[in-house]
């Protein structure tokens, strides 16, 4: 077992035995259906399942929006989230369903209703969840890879601004301490286990998966290894928190959800500053670069988190979490992506395939960031 | 000889863009982004067809040229010179072999000196390596960015790359 969180060294031991199976097939509407009724059969006596519709976007759950109709009458529309054989990411989904509970009145969150984590009635773990109304991007967009160069325009941005930093505030200052996360493991042994543990969970998906041996990842292995920064008051990291991750109303721009807690855990809250300033989940309009499509570059984003929040951003440890960031998105996308695509293992191989072509953008951050040095 | 690929791919473009798109029901949505990403793919597919073989070819050459200037800086102990050995090994071996090859080989050897420079290499060829490596990458990703420049994820070098046309 590698050292990492106790769950997650759990977890990559069960997907090297997954490696040598046959090509997942997408599952189909009607096989939904029938699993579906087998599930709620003896938790919801004489329920009714129908409008069964595949949801797209996203690069790693299967996902179906249905509706369940009691004995009673009343009818109400859910999200199956599915693991498929292999992905662009490896998560739990106990770990998604706790910390959706956890998070229900903090912020705006799915709520969390069953989940069978050890896949007793579905093919995958899987776990269901209330359908939330909102978009993740206005209707003036066309079809996109979700979230990736996402324009939210200056009504929306105004509007969608304040409620991002509070939920991102919410996030970084919640009580972990105190909350019900059986899954999730305290890095409480020195002031660089958090890192250690994150660092040492994505190397061993790079080793298990490898597809390329890029020399500069190599080094920027190296680099997070000997550099880890302490991490003297471990928080709440989302993981993935960006725009394209939370639903909002259009019209009055009110965020409905915020979602994709998958890549959560307990660690340096740094590594979303890192995340939600990369310039790929950004927007260049006219020359002004907007990290998520509203903060105009990085002291408009440090300046307006920590007035919301009381927490204050160290540029070195930017800087160490930028490096990582770069380097875990490789990993994701042309390691993961890749793998998962060449072995058949996934539902949406062409988009992986497609996202794939991200990771020279990564690469080459990772080539200025690791010649540039540490800022002072 | 006909069809050619690129006919083939331009064909099936067409067929996936006027016959199965407008068929799919709106509330198809993932079946939606499926046909457009694979209509995405031909079409960049087919902007490539042409420079891949060139392509390919300038990425060995590249991972070569890189492995010889390593060979040259590389000082240490045991481990940093047998991985050195073997480098250098690789390269006579794979002379001549399909471009991916090539560079598949060339990398991982690659990789196990990068291994090995930590465990006993001088910090003079750390230090040289490693900035003769970070320069190799940041052309190479340079390269690879103009290289699926049209997948439409890079403004910036797209931007770029207009300022020069």
């Amino acid at each position: 077992m590698i050292d990492t969180e106790p769950h997650l060294a759990a977890m990559l031991v069960a997907r090297k035995a997954r490696r040598g199976e046959s090509p997942y097939i997408p599952q189909e509407d009607h096989a939904i259906q029938g699993l579906l009724e087998t599930f709620f059969a003896d938790r919801v006596e004489g329920a009714r399942i129908s409008g069964i519709s595949r949801i797209g976007g996203g690069a790693s759950k299967e996902q179906f929006a249905f509706t369940l109709t009691t004995p009673d009458g009343e009818a109400m529309r859910y999200v199956l989230r599915m693991d498929p054989l292999e992905a662009i990411t490896e998560t739990s989904r106990e770990r998604e369903f706790e910390i959706l509970k956890a998070f229900e009145g903090i912020v705006p969150v799915p709520r969390p209703v069953w989940m069978d984590p050890d896949a007793k009635v579905f093919p995958r773990p899987a776990m269901i969840m209330e359908l939330v109304r909102g978009t993740t991007k206005p209707s003036t967009v066309g079809l996109s890879v979700t979230g990736l160069g996402t324009v939210l325009g200056d009504r929306l941005r105004k509007l969608i601004r304040p409620q991002y930093l509070d939920m991102l505030a919410k996030v970084h200052n919640f009580d972990w301490k105190n909350a019900d996360l059986p899954s999730f493991a305290a890095p409480t042994d020195d002031p660089k286990q958090a890192t250690r543990w994150l660092i040492n969970f994505w190397k061993e998906l790079l080793d298990q998966d490898i597809v390329a041996h890029e020399p500069v990842v190599r080094l920027a292995t190296q680099y997070l290894q000997d550099n880890i920064p302490d991490c003297e008051k471990p928080a709440l990291v989302h993981g993935d928190f960006r725009t394209g991750n939370y639903l909002f109303d259009e019209e009055t721009g009110e965020i409905t959800a915020l979602l994709d807690w998958e890549m959560c855990y307990i660690g340096d809250p740094h590594a979303d500053f890192a995340w939600l300033l990369a310039p790929v989940f950004g927007t260049k309009i006219d020359g002004v670069f907007r990290a998520s499509d509203i903060f105009e570059g990085d002291d408009d984003f440090i300046q307006a988190y920590e007035d919301v929040s009381g927490n204050r951003i160290d540029p070195k440890k930017l800087h160490y979490f930028r490096v990582f960031n770069y380097w875990k998105s490789y990993i994701l996308v042309s390691v993961l992506g890749m793998r998962a695509a060449k072995e058949q293992h996934n539902h949406q191989d062409v988009l992986l395939t497609f996202l794939a072509a991200t990771g020279p953008m990564h690469l080459a951050e990772l080539a200025n960031l690791l010649s540039m040095g540490e800022p002072q | 000889m006909t069809p050619s690929v690129p006919d083939r791919l331009a064909s099936a473009v067409r067929a996936l863009t006027y016959v199965v798109m407008p068929a799919l029901p709106k509330e198809a949505s993932l079946a939606r982004e499926q046909v457009e990403l694979v209509i995405g793919h031909l079409q960049i597919t087919l902007a490539q067809y042409a420079q891949t073989p060139a392509f390919e070819n300038q990425e060995a050459d590249d991972f070569r040229e890189l492995a010889k200037a390593v060979l040259s800086l590389t000082q240490g102990g045991d481990a940093t010179m047998s991985a050195a050995s073997d480098l250098r090994q690789t390269l006579d071996t794979t002379a001549g072999l399909p471009a991916l090859e090539q560079t598949a080989a060339i990398q991982r050897a690659l990789d196990d000196l990068l291994v090995a420079l930590p465990e006993d290499g001088t910090r003079e060829a750390k230090s040289a390596i490693t900035a003769k490596v970070l320069e190799v990458s940041a052309h190479r990703a340079d390269l690879d960015r103009r290289w699926f420049s049209l997948m439409g994820f890079d403004p910036a070098i797209a931007e770029i790359m207009q300022a020069e046309a």
